[in-house]
């Protein structure tokens, strides 16, 4: 371990709430996102010092964290997603009024799409990544992410709206 | 700018994405917002959206203790490591300790015991009978006892080992005064093999001061006699022949 004891304090004082958050939206689980958010910082800890730029800080776990989950969830093939090849790019109206959105039917649709919309559509409205940022942490061209991103956003809005009617 | 332009930069119109359109652009698009009020409602009722969106996904609460769990496991995990790494390192130098600490007691184990008085008589037995002691230390070394000239012993000086070209070699020396010179003569006898040198050529030889022979003897063929003496010719050092 490279980092002192001190600089693990800091890092773990900083990051903990926003990474915990992030892996429990990307899991669906209290217990995963723990596991997930402790695991992450004992990978960025041990591999401190591969990290040249520390404001990058934040991203970098993100990423390792995403990293982790995708590795725990990869042969779990019982998971069942809905596809957006039918939903389009364009988002229908906004509503007139914003939304009163319960976070536990959010996290509902969210646990609905797969993780290739799902991350985009977390990072983007949890932590205020750039479109840059989101793109660098998947791997993909920016214009995949922003085309990803408007297709779950439609589908979020499609999933989000009736149950507020239903209510 | 053209309006359906405005509504696909609307993607950028959020806090997270400032710096990723050209100030340009953004101005523009500003204008264009400012100027329609079509287009600015449409973008305020995205951005209460998206603002609704972004409040709710934010809405996961971190439970209780979970931090300082995740930091004790941390630094515990450090430590464990640090420790680990301690034990380690202290092994090795314990094993280094232990290496150089055995090496040096096998060498001091192995070191012979200086006897004095066995060094006063080797000594004594060279001055007493030189040509034995001269045979027996030849012969200690794999050589032909004998020097293949009558060298006469009482000119005996000394024997021993010396560098010759980096290699150890077995010398004899005869020294010879002359008084009426002020200084000494001397013979130094080399006795070189063919597993130390390349013998092939080995010539007399003389510089100013000192002449080299070389002797062979036959029944040893790997091995030369290598003379090095300052008088011109080893006449003086050999055995008076006895007159009958």
């Amino acid at each position: 371990m490279g980092l002192a004891e001190a600089g693990i304090r800091d890092l773990v004082e900083v990051h903990y709430d926003s990474l915990y958050r992030y892996a429990f939206r990307l899991s669906g689980s209290a217990a995963d996102a723990e596991d997930l958010t402790q695991d992450a910082f004992g990978k960025a800890i041990a591999r401190h010092a591969q990290l040249r730029d520390p404001t990058k800080a934040r991203g970098w776990l993100f990423r390792i964290l995403r990293n982790d989950y995708l590795h725990r969830v990869r042969d779990d093939k019982r998971r069942k997603v809905v596809s957006l090849d039918s939903v389009g790019e364009l988002p229908a109206e906004p509503p007139d009024a914003p939304p009163d959105i319960d976070p536990g039917k959010l996290q509902g649709v969210l646990d609905e799409l797969d993780e290739s919309f799902r991350t985009p559509l977390i990072l983007f409205y949890f932590e205020d990544f750039s479109y840059r940022e989101i793109a660098d942490q998947m791997d993909l061209p920016m214009g995949t992410v922003m085309s990803r991103l408007a297709r779950a956003k439609a589908y979020l809005r499609g999933r989000l709206e009736p149950l507020k009617l239903d209510d | 700018m053209d309006k359906n332009l405005a509504m696909a930069l609307l993607a950028f119109d959020r806090p997270g994405a400032a710096g990723e359109l050209p100030p340009a652009d953004r101005a523009a698009f500003a204008a264009l917002v400012a100027a329609d009020p079509g287009l600015a409602d449409y973008a305020r009722r995205r951005a209460a959206e998206d603002g609704a969106l972004s409040t709710a996904m934010a809405a996961v609460t971190v439970p209780a203790g979970a931090k300082a769990r995740a930091l004790n496991r941390l630094l515990a995990r450090r430590s464990a490591t640090l420790w680990r790494q301690r034990l380690t390192a202290a092994g090795l130098a314990a094993a280094v300790l232990l290496g150089v600490g055995l090496t040096l007691g096998v060498s001091h184990s192995l070191r012979p015991t200086l006897d004095s008085y066995a060094a006063a008589y080797d000594n004594e037995q060279a001055i007493e009978a030189p040509e034995l002691a001269v045979r027996a230390f030849l012969a200690g070394h794999g050589l032909p006892p004998g020097l293949p000239v009558e060298l006469d012993y009482a000119k005996y000086l000394e024997h021993g080992t010396q560098p010759l070209h980096g290699r150890d070699v077995p010398v004899v020396t005869f020294v010879l005064a002359q008084p009426n010179a002020n200084r000494f003569d001397y013979v130094k006898v080399y006795v070189v093999t063919d597993r130390q040198f390349k013998l092939d050529g080995l010539a007399a030889a003389q510089s100013s001061l000192c002449t080299t022979t070389v002797l062979t003897d036959p029944r040893s063929p790997g091995i030369r006699w290598v003379l090095v003496h300052t008088s011109p010719t080893l006449d003086a050092f050999l055995k008076p022949r006895t007159e009958l």
